[in-house]
């Protein structure tokens, strides 16, 4: 016999289903998602110090876990159910209700607060915050993680363990909620 | 005028609110100290993890001992073994070397039943049977060189040791399910190598 020739390249019988990897580093990714979580934490949590030290506790755990990360999964699924529970653990220890009514966002000694937008913005939060505090958990679950964790439906069902029709049916009703309570404001 | 339908009216007023939300989003604001704050801590604390992978504990030192002087021995008698075989080939339907055509600059490593091969050839890695033809691809993530493919002592995975711009990554990939996972990256300068630990565990060596 002789030697085996060289395989040509051809003569491929499989192609994997899937193609897309994560190929980015760590500090890479830390770079894209530090916005997203720490805007998402701060419209969950009272004020804005839990909501970093949050942040940071999300990315300690993250960079611990990273080797476990598959990285044919999407990324923004893994880190946000990270802050998930990061989320609910701190709820339990605080024993805290979310979004309750007490400070929130204060400009105090925030060296990221823009001066000329302060006061529109504050108010602007403000309602937010009231508006979400008065939709189910489930709803605010849903709606804060798609608009402003910026998931796509299918990621926050991944990340609250729910299939993408039930968060379809309870974003949709959160904003009709939502849309109800503006129209309310709105006439107020 | 034409009058708007419920529904039109009901799609005006969602569309309104999508626009509303993102502009709440928009004046959240981000901790932009914390940001640069918090990743010079993560880069501090992954510098620290691999310090750490890389020093000998004192109390395991006689173990390790003990545990190389098994391994150099089994590793001698299965090159000796590996030798005979390919000296003595009329008998063997396993041989798949010397392969036509193998540049200087491509790797392969043999599956530890000998049936299958690994083939990394201008970046693409491919799985091929012993008789030369591909099977399949096996996706690596990242653009660096792979300057080591190993097979772990099962055959189900590989380890794969990756360079680029003076990092070092470290892949692991589960033949069965295709899954590919990072297992290390960190600086060039401290990895010289891969190679299974009889638990079936990569082992970075330095």
């Amino acid at each position: 016999m002789g030697m085996a020739s060289w395989p040509s390249e051809d003569d491929t019988v499989f192609e994997p289903k899937e193609k897309s990897v994560e190929t980015r580093s760590f500090t890479e990714l830390y770079d894209e998602y530090f916005d997203r979580i720490n805007r998402y934490l701060r419209c969950r949590v009272s004020n804005m110090w839990d909501a970093d030290d949050l942040t940071t506790v999300v990315f300690l755990k993250a960079l611990e876990k990273f080797a476990q990360y598959n990285r044919r999964n999407s990324f923004a699924a893994w880190i946000f159910r990270i802050a998930q529970n990061t989320f609910i653990d701190f709820l339990r220890k605080k024993k805290e209700i979310p979004l309750d009514t007490g400070e929130w966002l204060t400009e105090d000694d925030d060296e990221t607060w823009q001066p000329e937008k302060t006061l529109l913005n504050m108010e602007q939060i403000k309602l937010l915050h009231h508006q979400l505090g008065q939709l189910s958990q489930a709803q605010r679950d849903v709606l804060t993680l798609r608009y402003f964790g910026e998931l796509k439906i299918n990621q926050v069902a991944e990340v609250l363990g729910k299939t993408e029709s039930s968060i379809k049916m309870i974003s949709r009703r959160g904003l009709h909620k939502l849309q109800q309570l503006f129209e309310k404001e709105g006439k107020e | 005028m034409k009058q708007q339908s419920p529904e039109e009216r009901q799609d005006l007023t969602v569309s309104k609110l999508l626009i509303h939300l993102r502009e709440m989003r928009d004046v959240v604001p981000v901790n932009q100290k914390l940001k640069q704050d918090l990743k010079k801590k993560l880069m501090g604390q992954m510098m620290q993890v691999d310090q750490e992978k890389y020093i000998v504990q004192p109390n395991t030192v006689k173990k390790n001992k003990k545990l190389w002087f098994g391994m150099v021995t089994i590793s001698l008698a299965l090159l000796l073994l590996f030798f005979l075989v390919l000296r003595g080939d009329s008998s063997s339907n396993r041989k798949i070397l010397p392969l036509k055509g193998m540049q200087p600059n491509e790797i392969a490593a043999l599956s530890p039943d000998g049936k299958e091969f690994v083939l990394i050839r201008q970046h693409e890695v491919s799985l091929y049977n012993s008789q030369g033809r591909k099977l399949r691809s096996i996706l690596i993530p990242g653009k660096g060189i792979i300057t080591q493919i190993l097979y772990s002592p099962t055959g189900n995975e590989l380890g794969v040791l990756q360079q680029e711009e003076g990092m070092t990554t470290i892949w692991y990939t589960s033949l069965t399910t295709g899954g590919v996972q990072l297992f290390w990256e960190g600086s060039s300068s401290k990895v010289r190598g891969l190679r299974w630990s009889e638990h079936g565990k990569l082992v970075p060596l330095e």
